[in-house]
């Protein structure tokens, strides 16, 4: 018993996603045929733990917002499978759907897009109750107000619209709407990249705070790697539709084992001039996803890139316990 | 690192650049003073609507209507840009001091190709003809590393990428080797690997033609990599200013330290980031005295008056250190308390 208890306990499964792919075709031409295909989400695997933050990083066009969107079937999935506790999300029919999407809910990049120019926020806050026949107008005003506290706002803030709140206000109102349904897992897209950052961080430790009282699972999308880092249990990497690496966030910092990871890593400013800092510096423009290099996507790019790499597409596997990477130079 | 001894290229003094809108005044710039000397990277830094775009459109004498510059000076090389008419900025701008934008793809014109662009500041500042220009700027294209620049440089800007067309706009801002470059947030919408291409690329131009830089940004770790001396900005004006490491090091005015405690670092995790309360003022109705003190923890601390009533003029706390705030200055009635602090030690 004792042994077991020291060892930190592996939380069980949420969502386990295998081999899932969105494909979004191209049309043209007279009969609007398919032309092309831009492989956006491209056989990717992985598993979010009960109460864990897993954050996804990646550049922009690596297919990151649409796996987000994937998961909630927000976007509908080309293939693959989707497992959120115990369900399988891709054969669910639009009625059951709706049901369980009380348990998965979404903050969006754009507060100011993402919010009803013409409705209080007070009602935009609860619509997901109204849409989920949850109590009567009264109750659910209650509840709105409830969760504004919550994010930090005041009681009057829940009768004004949209545009007489500050982009950080804005967000708070996005998380507030995202809670009121009280669901265990939350995608949050980007949810702090397009704010300033002394707001940026008032967000973080609201999204934090939120997350140890109400032992939420957040899958958070992000660009900025410490952004990610600062908020993440575990870290996976996309690049171009695939993930490349997934590990906890201390050994994806320490010991980063993709080459992606490690210019990632060394592409970022630390704000700290004292730092000087060996410089890994990527050649090249991410390719289009449309027409992805063939074996490894990331060989046009890699400074390690040897022959095999063109020709099969590495597996990601378990080089560590719990440390995955899809690169053919790690053993 | 500023030497003392040299001559500033660039010297701004008390510049007020106000934009008269429906709403009322915005006091975009409100006396902001600056220098800018021969050969360094000058970092600005602040976040979103704290003016630092604006002074930099009024260096390059760029604000129109319904802005306006209602005071000051900025002083180039001897002459004074704001007196200066048309004909003679037209000689200055993209010659001797040359500007890039955060989005290349909308700074760029969409229906000439890339050479035609990069050839008409040769054509008119240094008369070159077409094809020589052409050959200018495939040279010029090479430089900023521009990959397979012969037929790069006969392309249009919708089939560039975002890095490649900000390469494009730094050979033209290179093109007649300008005294200085003023850099507005040149990689915001790049991704970071192709951010570290370009900063790189803007360190290496900057060594190989000795040209002052001026880097706009609201990101402190570009800032940390890139500049020697740094303005912080807030609400319009120049809240501290130092050299880079002293100003990361021992930052002493509370945004500036609450800016630097707010950011997340790469492998310094910490449990809970600092937080500014509040927003930003609105610029047409500002607080008076400190523009910071409605969100500062500091002058609450210290239970300062002053703070809201009278505004703090930007002072020396060390050599080429300067701060606007009340907790380090004297004013005749009051004497600061962290200064009063230091002189009480010293009594003992």
């Amino acid at each position: 018993m004792n042994t077991l208890s020291q060892k930190p306990e592996r939380k069980p499964d949420l969502l386990v996603i295998k081999d899932l792919v969105k494909y979004f075709p191209i049309r043209g031409g007279l009969f609007k045929r398919t032309k092309a295909m831009v492989k956006a989400v491209d056989e990717v695997s992985f598993t979010i733990r009960e109460g864990e933050t897993l954050g996804l990083v990646g550049e922009s066009g690596c297919g990151k917002t649409t796996l987000g969107r994937c998961i909630l079937r927000l976007v509908e999935p080309t293939s693959g499978s989707i497992n959120f506790m115990g369900q399988e999300l891709t054969e669910l029919r639009p009625r059951a759907m709706k049901e369980l999407r009380r348990e998965m809910q979404i903050i969006f990049q754009d507060p100011i897009a993402s919010l009803d120019p013409r409705m209080p926020i007070g009602n935009s806050v609860v619509e997901g109750l109204a849409i989920q026949n949850i109590g009567t107008s009264k109750e659910r005003f209650e509840i709105a107000i409830n969760m504004l506290r919550k994010v930090g706002l005041e009681d009057y803030h829940a009768r004004r619209y949209p545009h007489e709140f500050s982009g950080g206000q804005r967000q708070r109102i996005g998380i507030a709407r995202a809670l009121t349904l009280q669901p265990k897992f939350l995608v949050c897209d980007e949810p702090v990249s397009a704010l300033d950052v002394s707001i940026q961080s008032q967000v973080l430790n609201i999204l934090k705070e939120l997350q140890r009282e109400l032992g939420l699972t957040y899958l958070f999308i992000a660009h900025n790697l410490s952004v990610v880092e600062h908020i993440s249990d575990r870290v996976a990497v996309m690049y171009l539709g695939k993930i490349v690496e997934v590990t906890s966030r201390k050994e994806l910092y320490l010991n980063p084992l993709h080459p992606y990871t490690k210019a990632l890593l060394a592409a970022i400013p630390i704000p700290d001039p004292t730092i000087k800092r060996e410089r890994l510096v990527l050649k090249g423009d991410v390719p289009s996803p449309v027409n992805p290099p063939s074996g490894c996507r990331f060989h046009t790019r890699c400074p390690f890139v040897f022959d095999h790499c063109s020709q099969e597409t590495p597996p990601l596997r378990e080089v560590h316990p719990d440390h995955w990477a899809a690169c053919w130079l790690v053993e | 690192m500023a030497d003392n001894n040299k001559k500033p290229l660039l010297e701004i003094r008390n510049l007020k650049t106000y934009f008269y809108t429906e709403d009322g005044v915005v006091k975009a710039v409100d006396g902001v003073d600056l220098e800018v000397y021969p050969g360094e990277v000058l970092g600005l830094v602040g976040e979103s609507g704290c003016g630092k775009s604006v002074t930099s459109l009024a260096i390059m004498r760029l604000i129109s209507k319904p802005g306006k510059i209602v005071d000051g000076e900025i002083i180039f090389d001897g002459r004074d840009l704001v007196k200066l008419g048309e004909p003679e900025l037209m000689k200055i701008r993209g010659n001797r001091i040359s500007m890039i934008f955060q989005q290349p793809q909308s700074a760029l014109n969409p229906v000439f190709r890339v050479a035609d662009q990069i050839g008409e500041v040769l054509e008119v500042h240094q008369s070159l003809g077409k094809r020589a220009g052409d050959a200018r700027a495939i040279e010029l294209l090479k430089l900023v590393g521009m990959p397979d620049a012969e037929s790069r440089a006969k392309s249009f800007p919708h089939e560039l990428s975002g890095g490649q067309a900000q390469r494009v706009m730094i050979a033209m801002g290179l093109a007649c080797v300008p005294d200085m470059l003023i850099a507005d947030e040149p990689t915001t919408a790049l991704d970071v690997t192709i951010q570290a291409q370009i900063l790189n690329l803007i360190r290496d131009m900057r060594e190989k033609f000795g040209s002052s830089v001026i880097l706009i940004t609201h990101d402190l770790g570009v800032i940390a990599e890139m500049a020697e001396r740094v303005a912080v900005m807030y609400a319009g004006e120049i809240v501290e200013q130092a050299d880079v490491i002293p100003l990361f090091q021992k930052p002493i005015h509370p945004y500036t330290k609450g800016l630097i405690g707010s950011i997340p670092v790469l492998g310094r995790v910490r449990d809970q980031l600092d937080v500014i309360p509040g927003s930003v003022p609105n610029l047409v109705n500002l607080p008076p005295g400190c523009r910071f003190a409605p969100r500062c923890q500091a002058r609450k601390e210290y239970n300062l008056s002053i703070c809201t009533e009278k505004r703090p003029a930007l002072h020396d706390f060390e050599p080429g250190h300067k701060v606007r705030c009340w907790l380090y200055q004297d004013d005749e009635q009051h004497v600061a308390p962290l200064k009063a602090k230091k002189t009480a030690k010293e009594k003992k």
